[in-house]
């Protein structure tokens, strides 16, 4: 799983991160490291979808959090991809 | 590396700059860049720029057009320069030129031109007699005829990249339609030309900024599909 979007949306759903605390726990849980053009361009795809929204900013940084309808798609999109993984799992047993 | 993110961020447009230019500035600030992120970033803000500009159809069919118009004319300015070389026959009538002209642009004879003078068109490297060629032919053989009292002059054209080859083929033809006709005569005989032909711009600039304007409106009209 690379797509930016979705990797942003499965780090926000552990709760809420500015730009450079998503980089680094994205590159912890899936060990793809995401640039700031890419995690920019995801961010603001993301926003206008209405998955996720900015929240009161402390500092210069930004931070985000997951929305509800984040939540469902998320859920929705890792349900497809845990049927493929199910599915390609169970063919590459031996017959 | 201030300057940097600062030049890295004033690469996105407006619109975008003003809703997440400090933020992302912040982020530049934490990550410091390196050659990679530098290009992934020029390249993101690349796309945005572009997609901004679908977002208009206006704007998306004006930008196409130019770019439209700058194709035609790098297109016309990789064709060959074309050297025009024409002479005058004279006949009793104005039918009378129209059946040698019929008689000496018939397939055979047109091949015979291109087999003798080694005329190669298109890509070929050698002369090659098919129906494709034969028409490239007839496509660079120019008339115009003259009425008077005395009768009815014609100039005979032909254009090639080659000035002697235009002439030897103008020449050609004008004995050909001396020989096949019927009361004609050579007035001139077709002229060594020592300029190229004009190039014409306006049809390939007219059809380049016709052909953007539509794929802009198209592209921008798909884009908005894509979005909604």
């Amino acid at each position: 799983m690379t797509d930016p979007a979705l990797l942003i949306l499965a780090s926000l759903a552990e709760g809420d991160k500015h730009g450079y605390a998503m980089m680094e726990d994205i590159e912890q849980f899936s060990g793809v490291r995401l640039g700031p053009g890419t995690l920019y361009g995801a961010i603001t795809r993301l926003e206008q979808a209405g998955w996720i929204r900015p929240i009161r900013q402390k500092d210069r940084r930004q931070p985000y959090t997951i929305t509800t309808g984040g939540r469902a798609h998320l859920a929705g999109e890792l349900a497809a991809i845990d049927r493929v993984v199910k599915a390609g799992q169970r063919r590459l047993k031996p017959a | 590396m201030r300057r940097l993110a600062h030049w890295l961020v004033s690469l996105y447009p407006k619109a975008w700059k003003q809703r997440y230019g400090d933020e992302f500035h912040a982020l530049l600030d934490d990550c410091s860049p390196d050659r990679l992120k530098v290009a992934g970033i020029v390249k993101g803000s690349l796309v945005m720029r572009i997609a901004e500009l679908f977002q208009s159809p206006v704007r998306s069919a004006a930008v196409c057009a130019g770019l439209g118009a700058i194709v035609a004319l790098a297109w016309v300015l990789t064709l060959p320069k074309q050297f025009r070389s024409e002479g005058v026959v004279s006949a009793p009538s104005t039918e009378h030129t129209f059946a040698a002209v019929q008689k000496a642009l018939h397939s055979e004879q047109v091949a015979g031109f291109i087999r003798r003078n080694r005329l190669v068109f298109g890509d070929a490297r050698e002369p090659v007699v098919s129906w494709d060629t034969i028409e490239e032919f007839r496509r660079n053989a120019t008339f115009g005829t003259t009425a008077g009292l005395a009768g009815t002059s014609m100039r005979v054209a032909f254009s090639h990249p080659d000035p002697a080859k235009a002439q030897a083929v103008a020449r050609e033809f004008q004995v050909a339609m001396i020989d096949l006709g019927q009361g004609l005569q050579a007035v001139s005989l077709a002229n060594r030309p020592l300029s190229s032909e004009r190039r014409a711009f306006g049809l390939p600039l007219l059809a380049g900024l016709s052909a953007g304007a539509i794929l802009g409106l198209a592209a921008s009209r798909i884009l908005r599909r894509v979005r909604e």
